[in-house]
């Protein structure tokens, strides 16, 4: 129990100073940028997508149209946790706000966790399309 | 001697013990991100190197006349993939630095960590404008 006390007492000898809160900020309102840019970027795909319209293949275009909207929709997901962790890194450097200091570092916690499972996926498809391609080349 | 006000806030926030947590956590995943878009990167420009003229003949297409800007494009995708090693090299440092700063309780290290997280957002911002700027472009140039 002391040892845990000790541990969390630990963690208060590192402190948001001067230096540290200037890189926060210039990086909080760079994720921000970045962040409403990711969402701007989600619309249009989805407006081009849909604009297209259906054309002659109504089964492709619903197809295509059901995999760009999954994608549009990790894309607001991550983006939304990038633009959360920006809005409460500032505000909480201007208030001085240690519980919304604390959501804003968790919101970039959680937006590294999502792309990083992502990758995990993409890179777990990429290598079953590899092993299936080679076998499928291997029975010709 | 009067004392000069100071602009510095009376209180300073801290890295307590959740946001310790969730910044190792954060460093823990930013790691893996990085390691994995580095061995990306890695590749593209292996097949950069030994199938340039295969991607040019594959790009002209859908898009003829690429084979006259050849070089620069293949120049510019060079270029676009040391912007990302740097990124990338920022990303690592930040989980790197961080995480020490934490676990040694070093303010200097954590503060050096940040920074890297500052130039690795700042960076990523700037592609991502000139990004979306030639996005538009691209699409204005294809309309008329």
């Amino acid at each position: 129990m002391d040892n845990l006390n000790n541990q969390k007492d630990n963690f208060f000898e590192i402190s948001i100073d001067t230096a540290a809160r200037e890189s926060l900020r210039i990086a909080a309102t760079w994720a921000r940028i970045i962040a409403v840019l990711g969402l701007i970027n989600a619309a249009i795909t989805l407006i081009q997508t849909f604009a297209g319209g259906a054309g002659g293949n109504t089964y492709a275009f619903v197809g295509g149209a059901l995999i760009v909207m999954i994608f549009v929709a990790i894309a607001v997901v991550i983006n939304i946790f990038l633009l959360r962790f920006a809005t409460n890194i500032l505000t909480s450097l201007s208030n001085m706000n240690q519980v919304q200091f604390n959501e804003g570092i968790n919101s970039l916690r959680m937006y590294f966790k999502i792309v990083g499972i992502i990758i995990i996926i993409v890179v777990s498809l990429f290598i079953l399309f590899i092993l299936l391609f080679g076998l499928g080349m291997s029975m010709r | 001697m009067e004392q000069q006000p100071s602009n510095e806030p009376l209180f300073e926030l801290q890295v307590d013990y959740d946001s310790g947590n969730r910044f190792k956590d954060a460093a823990n995943w930013g790691r893996f991100i990085a390691i994995i878009i580095f061995i990306c990167i890695g590749f593209f420009l292996l097949g950069l190197s030994f199938g340039a003229s295969k991607i040019i003949e594959l790009m002209s297409v859908s898009r003829p006349g690429i084979q006259n800007v050849a070089g620069l494009f293949i120049g510019t995708l060079f270029v676009l993939a040391a912007v990302y090693v740097y990124i990338v090299i920022q990303l690592y440092r930040f989980t790197i630095l961080v995480k020490e700063g934490i676990e040694r309780q070093d303010q200097t290290t954590f503060n050096n960590g940040l920074k890297a997280l500052r130039n690795y957002f700042l960076v990523s911002g700037i592609v991502s404008l000139l990004m979306i700027v030639w996005t538009f472009y691209d699409t204005i140039t294809n309309l008329f």
